[in-house]
């Protein structure tokens, strides 16, 4: 039997199971998870919050904007303006809000994305240009080989 | 992570310097794959989780060598069994190239497994932040041209010789 039909289900089988024990084994702990149980997380360092962004600057700190709504945060806001993404890591408080452990601002994350589209586009097309599809076996070869 | 212009021009230099060591002028499309392996663990990864944050988790194997490795593993299945061997030694550097070079970002909390999945252990020397490398483009930019150019100048000298 072709060792396509041995090697590659087993390969699948290996990802599967270390995505699994990432998403279950992950030493992080998210803001969602002491959202959803505050007494419990109180006074716990949040390592990874989702998609965290200032929506407005106060004069303690910040209001955060992240994937499940909003937060106060109490931190020096030295630098930090509106709509910053930011790289973030807190106390959490059971009484609502967050203390900053670590902040830095994510300096031109838009543009990083918008960027890192290029080379995905010229791969591809580079791709395409030196390799074709052989239907029959279902797999690449080199197109003027 | 730094983003993908950077990852590209760092990974073009490595390349383009092994090509030269083993004497190889014409454009190679193993080259491609190489190219391919170096941004596969952001495009694995990073569509996912802007799009859908919460798959964070379960998606960070595929940004540590070992998972990108597979991922290598699997795509070379989908390569002529001829230079299937080949295509993945390819893959496999251009995407630890990408490690590489991620190792040199200042990270805030956890971010280059190197050793996952038998350890969280975060790798990296942290030198420069990814606002910061992104204001490095040009620069990349400058080196990559100058690099090719000098390198074209020489092999043209070479051929000139050669004809005389």
């Amino acid at each position: 039997m072709s060792s396509r039909f041995i090697i590659f289900p087993t390969l699948i089988i290996i990802l599967i199971a270390v995505c699994y024990y990432g998403g279950s084994h992950a030493p992080w702990l998210k803001l969602s998870t002491c959202l959803e149980n505050p007494e419990q997380y109180d006074g716990r360092l949040v390592t990874y919050i989702r998609e965290p962004k200032i929506e407005k600057v106060t004069s303690d700190g910040f209001i955060l904007k992240h994937g499940g709504g909003t937060l106060p945060v109490l931190a020096d806001t030295t630098g930090l303006r509106a709509n910053e993404y930011i790289g973030l890591t807190a106390i959490f408080h059971q009484e609502g809000y967050l203390e900053a452990e670590n902040l830095v601002i994510s300096k031109n994350r838009r543009y990083k994305i918008i960027l890192s589209i290029i080379p995905v586009f010229l791969i591809t097309i580079l791709f395409l240009q030196n390799f074709k599809i052989n239907w029959k076996n279902i797999h690449f070869e080199i197109k003027h080989a | 992570m730094p983003d993908l212009i950077t990852h590209l021009t760092f990974s073009h230099l490595i390349i383009r310097i092994y090509e030269l060591l083993k004497k190889r002028t014409h454009f190679s499309p193993f080259r491609t794959l190489f190219y391919l392996g170096v941004i596969l663990p952001d495009i694995m990864t990073r569509p996912l989780y802007i799009l859908f944050a919460d798959t964070y988790d379960w998606t960070v194997a595929l940004h540590t060598p070992f998972g990108a490795i597979l991922i290598c593993g699997i795509i070379s299945y989908f390569i002529d069994p001829k230079i299937r061997k080949k295509a993945f030694l390819f893959l496999t550097s251009g995407t630890l190239s990408h490690f590489l070079l991620d190792a040199f970002q200042k990270q805030l909390i956890y971010n280059n497994y190197w050793l996952f999945p038998f350890s969280w252990k975060s790798v990296g020397w942290g030198i420069a932040g990814a606002g910061t490398i992104l204001e490095w483009i040009p620069v990349w930019l400058m080196i990559i041209l100058v690099f090719e150019i000098t390198i074209w100048i020489i092999e043209k000298r070479k051929r000139c010789i050669t004809i005389q």
